[in-house]
């Protein structure tokens, strides 16, 4: 057991590592001329070497992954090109928003999700499965921002239930902080809920095909207990599973969410970022997000003994 | 005479599959008195374990289908309870065991538990009292060191071990019948008798009725009084053991036995195979099912299909080379 | 039930219409992207102009001149919006192949360069690690904006996912006992594979191809939303949106004609998708 947790941890710093070897590599093996993209489509030689100075690439390649790697060990992510402000600073100032719309996403949608899936495993067939698929598909092919907007015109706009856009710290205002995360976060849970019920159904149908459901069934055993207790369980691995790969995409989908809703959060520091050019900021927010995406992973693996007897021996 | 503890009348169970129906079984009816054992004979496709799940009413709901008949269960008919209903009767008063137990008991719950559950389920007992009775049933399986092992889970035993356990937690609420899908057919020779020797102890303690379906004639002769054999979704042959051995009436029951290898048969003599395959089930047959098989087919029997009649007290045949002769 | 009928071979009009029945996804999704796909190419010939711009006719709501409006530089919403599913379905196409061709390849030496597959597939857990838009957009932000940057930075994130399944199918197929059986009697590696092996993936790509074609199309979108896409000169769904956020409550057709649009296509290419995985790949679709 203690072995299986020491192998994940292990594993965990090698993609890290690679992760952010291929971060470094990334700008120094980009065709062209990177340092002159960045520096901008006006920008004079002297500009573009100025930038180039800033991003450390005068110095040999051996070097410069020295500093990059050390830097980023004492948790040093690299200086903005344009606030000259140290990336991790920025992000720090920035992550109460987005973990506030992670949060608000994750409470509402994993429950949603779960319960889709297993209405629709439990009807198999028939007409709630139908609807919960639909659904499903129809969250996958919607793209946030079009869900975002839509959103905002009927509930917002037109109703003028909810706010238009914003954010409100909870330090400030408890309810004005939740009320502007009502809509972010269904725009954000709803490819999410799509695909955490699909795999959930999925999950539990397999299981449900198995010999020891029947084996429960001819005990007598009641549909409820069945479903939660003998079923869930056994779809357990794959759920969590999917629940992982779930909150990573999250990751991604905050950008898009917090740009439509004008949440100063980390997604919207990246878009700034790529407007200006500022390219240590998408870089360091790379490997932040990535960080976050591995921890994740490894809670998972390290979920799975806890549900299943078998992994931990 | 008292009434049969189970009463099969005219049993029909169709499969709806995309190519067409299936009549898996086809107008089955048989008796089970209390306490006594029936076994149920057949090749794979005879309708034997799709029998057991229409009496216990496990039939996969989107695609099987018991279309026609009665089950007659004190007085019951099992076909026409609600959910509820047969629920209450699943596990306690009569209980079913399956042919695969590696897959039978749930790998994430541990062994004692799930027997201790069918406890808690059907008379209430508190969690104390259901371990220690479900304590007691490992022990009666004969699970060395019970109390400990009732906390392992299922990877941790073997095949015939699960087994065991298996009838442990079929036998804990003293069910009257007892249905055995090929308890024994996965296992090893040895284990094989260990499990049927042990099925044979409980039943004689309990007093349980025990149907058990096989398609091993040997496990039929140490085990069972009374004997059916089915072919094709109906039963063609009835008899109690010692008669249905020392004389097999049905042509198919014949070739069984000519197929069995036996301890008492010549060295060196070929086991007899019956020719050609089980019909398809999904398109209606006319006259004798066994017919394109049997040697003594005649003409009657292309076109008739011949009903079951006594040739003997206590032993009934579906065929017309029988009645009419040995 | 039917029963199987021994008569002559059924009509073509009776066999196409088993088949539509039988297979609703795979005809409704390819009905409609084969409708896009018309659309699309066709665009120049059947609608308007989609770059001038008309100052006068600026946030025109839907009238018959203008079927969807116009934007807020006057330009035919419409226009725009047919002429965007050109780039969307190109890009989508495009990323998909090079997805599946690069993912292809180094999936087999993955799979059968003993030694290369462990490193690989760390390598290409690490970049699975990196969330796909922020990949993207790193790459973007490096290089010249362009469609073929676009193309390039969106199919990089799509590999990895794509190496797994062939590595996979390889490694399988490896443990077959014709393939044992065949290195036994001397085969050559390659022509095991080219012969053997690369059929067997042939189906799994192409629905994976199908799957991917919709994400892209999704990922294109966005970049271009998100201001890091397609240039601005080429009408794309994602900067239509982009460019009208302003406008949600005077001019809302600005941004859900395009919203529309590429909810169609995405959802009809996932629809098709799953028809295609329900008869190519039965092992992957689930019960029903």
């Amino acid at each position: 057991m203690i072995a299986y947790v020491l192998r994940r941890i292990a594993s965990l710093v090698v993609v890290m590592a690679l992760v952010a070897m291929a971060v470094f590599l990334l700008l120094r093996l980009a065709p062209g001329d990177p340092t002159a993209i960045i520096a901008g489509d006006n920008a004079t030689p002297v500009q573009i070497a100025s930038v180039r100075a800033r991003l450390g690439l005068d110095d040999p390649l051996p070097q410069q992954f020295y500093r990059w790697a050390t830097a980023l060990l004492s948790g040093d992510l690299g200086v903005s090109i344009f606030s000259n402000t140290p990336v991790a600073e920025l992000i720090g100032q920035r992550i109460e928003p987005t973990l506030s719309l992670a949060f608000a996403t994750l409470l509402f949608a994993v429950p949603v999700a779960v319960l889709l899936g297993i209405l629709a495993a439990w009807s198999a067939g028939g007409v709630a499965d139908r609807l919960a698929m639909a659904i499903s598909v129809a969250g996958f092919s919607l793209p946030g921002f079009v869900v975002g907007y839509f959103l905002v015109y009927v509930f917002a706009i037109r109703l003028k239930w909810l706010p238009v856009q914003g954010y409100t710290p909870i330090s400030q205002d408890v309810a004005s902080w939740a009320s502007h995360l009502i809509l972010p976060a269904l725009t954000l849970g709803l490819a999410f809920i799509a695909l955490i019920a699909r795999m959930t159904r999925t999950a539990l149908l397999d299981v449900l095909a198995e010999d020891y459901i029947r084996t429960a069934n001819a005990k007598g055993v009641s549909t409820l207990s069945l479903l939660l207790k003998h079923a869930l369980r056994n779809a357990g691995v794959p759920i969590v599973t999917i629940l992982g790969i779930g909150a990573a995409m999250l990751i991604g989908g905050v950008v898009v969410t917090e740009t439509v809703f004008n949440i100063p959060g980390i997604g919207r520091l990246v878009v700034d970022a790529i407007l200006k050019r500022d390219y240590p900021i998408i870089q360091g927010v790379i490997l932040v997000a990535s960080g976050v995406y591995v921890v994740i992973n490894l809670l998972v693996d390290l979920s799975y003994t806890l549900i299943d007897p078998r992994i931990r021996s | 005479m008292s009434p049969p503890l189970l009463s099969v009348k005219d049993l029909k169970t169709h499969f709806f599959t995309a190519d067409g129906v299936v009549r898996a079984v086809d107008g089955l009816s048989f008796d089970v008195a209390a306490g006594e054992t029936l076994g149920i004979v057949g090749e794979s496709g005879s309708g034997k374990s799709v029998t057991a799940l229409s009496v216990m009413r496990l039939l996969p709901q989107r695609s099987a289908r018991t279309i026609a008949g009665a089950v007659l269960f004190s007085g019951m008919d099992l076909l026409k309870l609600d959910e509820r209903a047969i629920r209450d009767i699943r596990g306690n008063r009569i209980a079913m065991i399956f042919q695969e137990p590696m897959t039978a008991l749930n790998p994430l719950m541990r062994v004692g538990e799930q027997i201790a559950e069918v406890l808690r389920i059907h008379t209430g007992a508190n969690r104390r009292k259901a371990r220690a009775a479900a304590e007691a049933m490992l022990h009666l399986v004969r699970i060395p060191d019970a109390e400990k092992r009732y906390d392992d889970y299922p990877h941790r035993f073997s095949g015939g071990m699960r087994q065991r356990v298996m009838i442990a937690m079929a036998l804990a609420c003293d069910p009257r019948l007892l249905i055995a899908d090929e308890p024994t057919t996965a296992l090893d020779v040895t284990v094989q008798a260990q499990v049927l020797k042990i099925l044979v102890q409980l039943k004689a303690r309990a007093g349980t009725a025990i149907v058990l379906i096989t398609h091993d004639l040997g496990v039929v002769a140490e085990t069972c009084q009374r004997v059916i054999v089915m072919y094709a979704g109906r039963k063609i042959e009835e008899a109690e053991v010692a008669t249905l051995f020392a004389r097999p009436a049905h042509p198919y029951t014949r070739g069984l036995m000519a197929a069995t290898p036996r301890a008492d048969s010549e060295a060196g003599k070929r086991l007899v195979e019956i020719p050609g395959l089980v019909p398809s089930l999904s398109e209606p047959i006319v006259g004798c099912a066994f017919a394109p098989r049997c040697p003594l087919a005649y003409d009657r029997c292309r076109r008739e299909s011949p009903v079951l009649s006594q040739i003997a007290p206590g032993h009934e045949v579906a065929c017309f080379a029988a009645d009419s002769g040995p | 039930m039917s029963h199987v009928l021994p008569l002559a071979r059924a009509s073509t009009a009776h066999q196409a219409w088993r088949f539509i029945r039988r297979n609703p996804s795979l005809v409704g999704g390819g009905v409609v992207l084969f409708a896009a796909v018309l659309l699309a190419v066709a665009a120049p010939c059947i609608t308007g102009d989609p770059l001038t711009m008309v100052p006068a006719q600026r946030l025109r709501p839907p009238s018959p001149a203008y079927l969807f409006g116009t934007d807020s530089f006057g330009r035919d919403v419409l226009a725009r919006t047919v002429h965007g599913a050109r780039i969307s379905l190109a890009v989508g196409f495009l990323v998909a192949i090079s997805a599946v061709a690069c993912g292809l390849a180094i999936g087999l030496v993955a799979g059968s360069v003993r030694l290369a597959g462990p490193p690989l597939m760390r390598l290409m857990d690490a970049l699975m690690a990196i969330p796909t838009i922020l990949l993207a957009v790193a790459l973007i932000s490096l290089m010249q904006a362009s469609v073929a940057t676009v193309v390039i930075a969106i199919t990089i994130p799509e590999i990895p996912r794509v190496v797994r399944l062939v590595r996979s199918i390889v490694l399988v197929a490896r443990e077959q006992p014709y393939v044992e059986a065949a290195i036994a009697g001397g085969a050559r590696w390659h022509r095991l594979v080219l012969r053997h092996i690369l059929p067997s993936t042939i189906p799994p790509l192409i629905v994976q191809a199908t799957y991917i074609c919709a994400s892209a199309i999704l990922l294109e979108a966005t970049l271009s939303f998100l201001g890091a896409g397609s240039p601005p000169e080429i009408p794309s769904w994602g900067n239509m949106i982009a460019s009208s956020r302003l406008y949600l409550e005077r001019a809302p057709w600005t941004i859900f004609y395009p919203g529309a649009a590429l909810a169609v296509i995405v959802l009809a290419i996932n629809i098709f998708g799953d028809g295609l995985r329900d008869r190519l790949d039965p092992r992957l679709s689930r019960r029903m």
